[in-house]
């Protein structure tokens, strides 16, 4: 399997939310609903605060539960990959796959009605790019890449870097990863 | 002290609460698929321990009403797709891993059984309308006709199938959604249970408010209340276990312990819909009375339908995720110039 990953670094992200507006243009997301969004976390006891920023999406789980959900065969991985995307002639916006989501990543795509989700740009990525959220972030707070490769961006950041993945207990091994 | 708040717009369901994933298409659906399951088992074994002839609705009406409502369920499940035109993709596939693949296979299984047993019992339940389907130019006499008796000979073999399918199709709505481990409140293995003695019960209700005759109303009184009870001991038992779960399953069981669903859980599914029926059906134990089986009947169906629908809504308001959303639709309304709903679409 072609392993890819996201790295964020919550200490360089400003928490601008231009991935979320370059998600939007890149993917036509329609008004209201997204792919992706920022939250701010705010830690302690004033006068005692820390802040974090987290831009957040589909967490593209090696062993996600949306996928084996889905009835029909539309939530599935991308060419061997573990890049989740939904193949819109056969997804029948049964929601399966929303109730199985536990990073609630997914939405129904308007007026279609079948299911939208963050798909790491594969448009982009089978050229080589970056996803647009990672080539528009002003504060190169983001990075992607291959995990397979120990000499890539991703494999070195999390190699060097303390790091988390959200909610690794559901099982569902993430490959979204934020370093501290 | 730790708060998450979105930065950025967020309107996914699960993260803005108006935003439901399920509405009550499925909750009817759940409902009436319970309920068809029931009829099933109890019309199946009605045929199979001989007791046709003392159970007249229950052996010979009850399929071709669990017909009809499967019919409406299925109706109701179809509304609740998003994107209709591609319905047909369910039995393009058999997804072994996904519990709602099953349910539509189920469903294919279950219906032309369902039809076969209500034919078997046509002559006997609906005489009218076997005549009628017999009178049909053409088909009538050369179709119909010998299917009705060819049904009426097979009738054992399709109860068997019946009953077996019919406890499948009763476990399958509880198993669909206890098999989200994304969602804290169905993740219970005793919901496929506490769904299929749900199921039974009202099927039994269903029985008792069409029983030919006064035994058979005791019967199903006396096999409603055993179930009530069934019913009553597994929500118990559910409620312990989310109790003694994880912080997750806690929280989740608190939308019933105080939360936005505690009075129609406790009220609404507890009261109404199980204790008052089983003092009803206990009282028909030593005298029945018609009003008062009936009364219990219906409150029963109305239980029936809170549990699919309290556990439909909960369940998806039980999420991972805890975000303080700031997102607001209001304003998003007032940055747009041309008067479109933007909230309209959902």
């Amino acid at each position: 399997m072609t392993h890819y990953a996201m790295v964020i670094d919550t200490r360089t992200c400003i928490g601008c939310t231009d991935c979320v507006d370059a998600c939007r243009m890149e993917n036509n997301v329609p008004e209201g609903l997204c792919y992706d969004w920022v939250v701010e976390i705010t830690k302690g006891r004033y006068p005692n605060l820390t802040t974090e920023f987290r831009s957040e999406r589909c967490n593209h789980c090696s062993n996600a539960t949306c996928v084996t959900a889905c009835p029909t065969g539309a939530s599935q991985y991308w060419n061997g990959s573990n890049i989740v995307v939904v193949d819109a002639t056969k997804c029948t916006g049964c929601k399966a796959c929303i109730a199985a989501c536990p990073y609630d990543a997914r939405l129904i795509m308007q007026p279609q009605g079948y299911i939208g989700k963050c798909t790491f740009c594969v448009q982009r990525v089978q050229y080589g790019e970056d996803p647009a959220c990672v080539a528009v972030c002003p504060a190169h707070a983001m990075h992607f890449g291959l995990l397979d490769d120990p000499t890539s961006n991703v494999s070195r950041l999390l190699a060097e870097r303390e790091n988390y993945t959200l909610h690794p207990e559901t099982g569902n091994e993430p490959n979204v990863f934020y370093l501290r | 002290m730790r708060e998450e708040v979105l930065a950025s717009v967020l309107a996914n369901p699960g993260v803005e609460p108006t935003l439901a994933i399920w509405g009550w298409q499925i909750a009817t659906y759940l409902f009436l698929g319970g309920l068809a399951a029931g009829l099933m088992v109890f019309s199946g074994w009605t045929v199979l321990s001989g007791r046709a002839a003392r159970t007249p609705f229950a052996a010979n009406r009850a399929p071709l009403i669990g017909l009809v409502l499967l019919g409406v369920g299925m109706g109701t499940l179809f509304l609740d797709l998003e994107r209709k035109i591609n319905v047909w993709r369910f039995y393009a596939f058999l997804h072994e891993t996904s519990p709602m693949s099953w349910g539509a296979w189920i469903l294919i299984l279950v219906f032309p059984v369902l039809a076969l047993l209500a034919l078997a019992g046509l002559p006997a339940g609906f005489p009218w309308l076997a005549g009628k389907l017999g009178r049909l130019p053409i088909i009538g006499p050369r179709a119909v006709t010998p299917l009705i008796g060819l049904c009426g000979r097979v009738r054992r073999p399709l109860a068997f199938l019946g009953i077996a399918l019919g406890i499948g199709l009763g476990i399958y709505t509880g198993v669909l959604l206890s098999s989200f481990n994304a969602r804290p409140f169905w993740h219970s293995a005793l919901l496929g249970p506490l769904f299929l003695v749900s199921g039974l019960s009202t099927g039994a209700a269903l029985m008792i408010l069409g029983a030919g005759t006064k035994e058979e109303r005791h019967l199903f009184g006396r096999i409603d209340l055993g179930l009530i009870v069934a019913e009553l001991a597994l929500i118990f038992l559910f409620v312990i276990d989310m109790l003694n779960g994880d912080a997750l399953q806690r929280s989740a069981v608190a939308h019933v312990l105080g939360g936005s669903e505690t009075q129609l859980f406790w009220i609404g599914f507890i009261g109404l819909g199980l204790a008052i029926p089983l003092v009803l059906e206990a009282a028909m134990w030593w005298r029945s009375m018609t009003p008062i089986a009936g009364a219990a009947s219906v409150l029963v169906l109305l239980g029936g339908f809170l549990l699919r629908d309290v556990m439909v809504t909960t369940g998806q308001q039980t999420t991972w995720t805890s975000f303080n959303n700031q997102f607001n639709p209001g304003l998003l309304a007032r940055l747009r110039t041309d008067g479109e709903n933007p909230n309209g679409r959902f």
